[in-house]
């Protein structure tokens, strides 16, 4: 086969009309935007049948009958990773519920041409009409070197189109040959050592007896691909035993010869580019041995300064989640009550406005209130990715993280958990070890997220002294910033144990540090809306769900208001209605009393529901951490969301819309007596006792959806809890206990 | 005994001249393969990885598997 890239001129494909393009190509190679611009950034997202890996796809632009799809980032067709092998398996059509590609685009950067090359060779190899993308043409030029396209095209003996790809350079090429018939491409020039070749020559020939539709090609490389890799291997164990025999035995006579046959595909590919990127590439110019991008990595990631800068970003990111997102959450807030108040004036007074105004109304509020902080963490997340900082924060923290069992990748989701899971969940994509993300995922709930700073506020402030301790530190601020460091710490505890029980191949030893670049806003704010809907749409359902159900759960069975006071309601009610002129005190007096009875009134019926008699039901399970029947029916309304319980605490102590902030639910809490005893109910104790359960506790339905979205199983969500609650009742119950047994 | 990667200080260069059998076959697909350059870049903040610089590309590889490569100062 060896010079065999002239022999042939390219072939026409037999059908012009393609339906399936697929692009393919290196992390960092701009597959994405190559795809976006194909798409006009219409795209759509969903998952490989069965595994978590994401599928992208989108209809061509002006060819609406085309689909595109952009495949996970790869560096081989060998596959090291789930990701890599959907790649390789939606290009050799091995993927149940995908159609054979019509046409590959295998995306190139050029600044890395004889690394890309590597993949591009292995899917010349086979046989599909391709097109090769040589992509940031522009940054080539900076690099005073210059590549001759033609020669290359010839070389390779497919098209290849040189793009600028952020600047839209060379769509219309790439369009113009997509629309027409792509070529198939002519064999690539490299060759295998005599002996591998000779066991993959009678491999082929023995796939073609078991898959006799496989063109001559394909049997080839996949042949090799499967003498390869243990994981496509695996595959054809389902397939065909006697192929999985054939391929042992060939490993088994390599080994005798001491031959590294996964070696021999790597050396002849390489030695052929070698040649290749040699005769085709020219330096125009000497240029400066540093780059741009060095200059900003000497500082970046300088031994002493890289960290200090990383966690100077990292406070910025999230100051600016908290002081730009509170405005737009109160908003919200704001906006759903007076929608609510709308409700109740249009609508008459009963059941299906209460189940209107406090489930629906509230529970899609419960979603929407958590948009801006996802919205903005999606943007500062998608700017790191954009600019090539999320590389570095990996590299930087990599050594730290292995120290838990975890590695450099889970650095920014687990930090963006501090604003929510839900991003941070999302954010775990980008990992390249389905292990690694799997711990991820299982501790980032640990982070104390900003749902559960309005439960922190209002206990903090109800029952911890405001006294000074030292300096400028209160005893408060000190309570803050310990439950924030103890969830931490857990997490970091909990990956340490996980990791010892998931033994898994860590692959994530290699990070490749792309060059810094301008960020390209459009991707950056695409990015931020997809992720932002993604949330919505699977987050949106659970949590609208819960917070209905928790509202039937709350008001079902209903009770009748006790004789004397629907009596006395009567009273007021008919003097107000009947005196028109009652004096404005008298008039204040008299609503403060019907409000008073209302606020009676609800909290007698959050009693008599069935949340009050399931928190009567845990209340024995739940004593020894120092809870009433009143806090473990609050505890259980978190369910759906963890600040749930502070409106659900106001219904129960007869406070009237009751925030983190008010002061009447504070008192109400600090002042509540046993009706038995007479003693207070909450000391001090009971209330950290309550916030250590839920610094660890998952309360937290859309956290659980989110989860089995990307886990794609209920198992791990199901785990997640499960240990979590654990955590969360065993460690309230050490404060309750040992504070009790020291006298506290 | 030839030097491995993991022994060469950074701002020097280096070529390949072999690796140990467990190293993972992806470093080689990466282009760490013999008669491929290295510049060695520079070490993370807790020392760990290091940044080579492979065929144009800036690869961060922890040290536990630098080590399985064998080089040769130029």
């Amino acid at each position: 086969m060896a010079e065999s890239c002239h022999e042939t001129e390219f072939t026409v494909s037999a059908d012009p009309k393609i339906k399936s393009v697929l692009i393919a190509g290196n992390p960092n190679s701009g597959k994405s935007t190559v795809f976006n611009l194909l798409t006009g950034m219409r795209q759509r997202i969903g998952n490989y049948p069965g595994v978590t890996v994401e599928r992208k796809s989108g209809p061509l632009l002006g060819h609406e009958h085309v689909e595109v799809v952009d495949l996970p980032g790869s560096y081989s067709l060998n596959p090291k990773s789930l990701d890599e092998q959907i790649a390789y398996e939606a290009i050799a059509s091995l993927l149940p519920g995908e159609v054979t590609p019509d046409v590959i685009v295998c995306v190139v950067n050029a600044t890395h041409l004889e690394r890309n090359l590597y993949l591009a060779s292995q899917i010349l190899d086979m046989g599909l009409p391709t097109v090769v993308v040589l992509n940031m043409m522009d940054e080539l030029e900076g690099e005073g070197l210059k590549i001759n396209v033609a020669q290359l095209q010839d070389e390779l003996g497919a098209p290849v189109i040189p793009m600028v790809a952020t600047r839209g350079e060379g769509l219309d090429e790439l369009r113009k040959i997509l629309s027409g018939a792509v070529p198939i491409p002519a064999r690539t020039g490299w060759n295998l050592s005599d002996e591998v070749e000779a066991v993959i020559e009678s491999l082929s020939v023995k796939l073609g007896e078991i898959r006799p539709d496989l063109a001559k090609r394909r049997r080839r490389s996949e042949s090799l691909r499967t003498l390869n890799s243990d994981r496509l291997l695996a595959k054809w164990e389902r397939e065909s035993e006697e192929f999985v025999r054939a391929v042992l035995a060939a490993r088994g006579e390599l080994d005798d010869v001491q031959i590294n046959y996964s070696q021999a595909e790597v050396m002849g590919r390489y030695y052929w580019l070698g040649k290749v990127v040699a005769r085709v590439t020219s330096k125009l110019k000497e240029v400066k041995a540093l780059t741009v991008s060095d200059r900003l990595d000497a500082v970046l990631i300088h031994r002493v300064f890289g960290p200090i800068i990383f966690a100077a970003i990292l406070l910025l990111v999230f100051q600016s989640i908290f002081s730009w997102a509170t405005p737009a959450m109160d908003l919200i807030e704001l906006g759903m009550l007076q929608l609510g108040s709308l409700v109740r004036t249009v609508l008459p007074p009963g059941m299906v406005t209460d189940l209107l105004v406090e489930g629906v109304i509230a529970g899609v509020g419960n979603v929407i209130l958590f948009l801006p902080q996802i919205l903005l963490l999606f943007f500062f997340l998608s700017l790191m990715e954009s600019t090539g900082y999320m590389a570095r924060t990996a590299f930087i923290m990599d050594r730290v993280m292995r120290r838990v069992g975890l590695t450099g990748g889970s650095v920014m989701p687990m930090m963006s958990g501090f604003a929510c899971a839900i991003p941070a969940i999302m954010a775990t994509r980008t990992m390249d070890s389905q292990r690694d993300r799997l711990l991820t995922i299982l501790v980032v709930p640990l982070m104390s997220c900003s749902a559960r700073l309005p439960v922190y506020t209002l206990f903090i402030a109800a029952f911890i002294p405001s006294e000074t301790l030292f300096g400028p530190f209160g005893y408060q601020s000190v309570t803050m910033f310990s439950l924030y460091i103890f969830g931490t710490i857990t997490a970091f505890v909990a990956a340490g144990v996980l990791s010892r029980i998931f033994k898994g191949p860590n692959s994530s030893f290699v990070i490749e540090l792309p060059p810094y670049r301008v960020p390209q806003w459009k991707l950056v704010f695409w990015r931020m809306y997809d992720r932002a809907k993604v949330f919505m749409v699977t987050a949106g359902k659970i949590i609208f769900v819960f917070s209905i159900v928790i509202w039937f759960a709350a008001s079902f069975p209903r009770t009748e208001m006790p004789i004397e006071a629907a009596e006395q309601r009567e009273i007021i009610e008919s003097e107000l209605n009947q005196n028109a002129d009652l004096s404005v005190d008298r008039t204040v007096r008299l609503e403060t009393e019907l409000q008073e009875l209302a606020n009676a009134e609800a909290s007698r019926q959050i009693e008599f529901s069935l949340i009050g008699r399931l928190g009567k039901f845990i209340e024995p399970v739940m004593r020894p951490l120092g809870f009433d029947w009143k806090l473990s029916a609050g505890l259980l309304s978190a369910f759906a969301a963890r600040e749930v319980i502070i409106g659900a605490l106001g219904t129960i102590y007869s406070v009237a819309d009751a925030d983190e902030n008010s002061l009447a639910l504070r008192d109400h809490l600090k002042n509540a007596r046993d009706a038995r005893t007479g003693q207070l109910v909450y000391r001090p104790l009971v209330a950290l006792s309550l916030l250590v359960f839920f610094v660890l506790a998952l309360q937290c339905s859309s956290t659980l959806a989110i989860a089995k979205r990307e886990l794609n199983s209920w198992k791990w969500p199901t785990f997640m809890w499960v240990y979590m609650t654990t955590l969360a009742y065993l460690a309230s119950l050490a404060v309750y206990q040992g504070g009790s047994a020291l006298g506290f | 005994m030839p030097l491995t990667l993991s022994e060469i200080k950074p701002g020097n260069s280096c070529r390949v001249v072999g690796w140990s059998s467990n190293l993972s076959d992806r470093l080689l697909e990466l282009g760490l393969i013999p008669g491929s350059m290295i510049d060695v870049v520079r070490k993370a903040p807790f020392g760990d990885p290091v940044v080579y610089k492979v065929k144009n590309c800036q690869l961060a590889i922890s040290r536990v598997e630098a080590a399985r490569i064998f080089v040769q100062v130029l």
